[in-house]
């Protein structure tokens, strides 16, 4: 049987506190026997998307603050990011040109190859969730 | 990110441990252009002690590649693990970088550019 985790942690919007964010997300997927290249992908993912809202949302403001919970159980792995920034434009996101290698512009890109499920949805108070999904298809 | 600079036969052999993401991207380019720093100059990246790069990381070795190319320098990258190594190929930039599986492999490489 597979240990069901619900957790919440708190960060600054300063891309120096991604890596804890990222230990904190991986200890508790290894404690509930995630496979290892699923942790890394999410590891991936939740990097960029962690620097897109650091980067974009609060413009490299770096003394907000982001909720980050985790949730995982026998079928998926739920990392929710609530941020009061500026929304994503999904309008203005332009995919990169993958016959173009360039030096930017694939943070989107990856974390929706690496991800199941990604969505924002934004929040009563003003604010957005970024949700990432990974299933556990080593339980299927 | 910590990094440690080796000279192999005239090959830089730069070998990094640790995420290679936003958070060191910068200092990570100011290295590399540093050694990528005139005809001749030859660097290889060593990532074996890389668990993980983002797009920032990917951003550094893509300026690495250009900048090397228009000095006249050469520079590649070795030992990616599964997880970098799907970030290059995702992003189409494997076919860009000189990438090789081992840092001998890469060392032979660049010495015989």
């Amino acid at each position: 049987m597979t240990a069901t985790i619900h957790d919440t942690f708190e960060m600054l919007t300063d891309v120096a506190a991604i890596d804890a964010a990222r230990r904190w997300a991986s200890d508790h997927a290894r404690s509930a026997a995630v496979d290892d290249a699923a942790i890394s992908e999410v590891e991936v993912a939740m990097t960029e998307a962690l620097a897109n809202v650091i980067c974009h949302s609060y413009e490299g403001r770096p003394r907000e603050q982001l909720q980050l919970s985790l949730d995982i159980d026998e079928s998926r792995l739920a990392l929710g990011i609530r941020d009061r920034g500026q929304p994503f434009d999904a309008e203005r996101y332009r995919p990169p040109d993958l016959d173009e290698p360039a030096a930017g512009g694939y943070g989107v890109f990856l974390i929706e190859e690496l991800m199941d499920e990604v969505s924002r949805r934004p929040l009563r108070d003003g604010g957005t969730l970024v949700e990432l999904v990974r299933y556990r298809k080593e339980q299927t | 990110m910590d990094y440690e600079i080796e000279n192999e036969d005239g090959v830089k052999v730069v070998h990094l441990s640790g995420p290679v993401d936003v958070s060191q991207a910068m200092q990570l380019r100011e290295v590399l252009g540093e050694h990528l720093d005139g005809p001749g100059a030859r660097v290889l990246v060593d990532l074996s002690g890389v668990p993980l790069i983002d797009s920032s990381g990917i951003g550094v070795m893509v300026t690495a590649h250009r900048r090397a190319d228009s000095a006249g320098a050469s520079f590649a990258l070795a030992g990616a693990g599964a997880t970098v190594a799907r970030v290059f190929t995702l992003t189409r930039t494997d076919k860009l970088l000189n990438l090789y599986p081992e840092v001998e492999e890469g060392v032979e490489a660049l010495r015989a550019a």
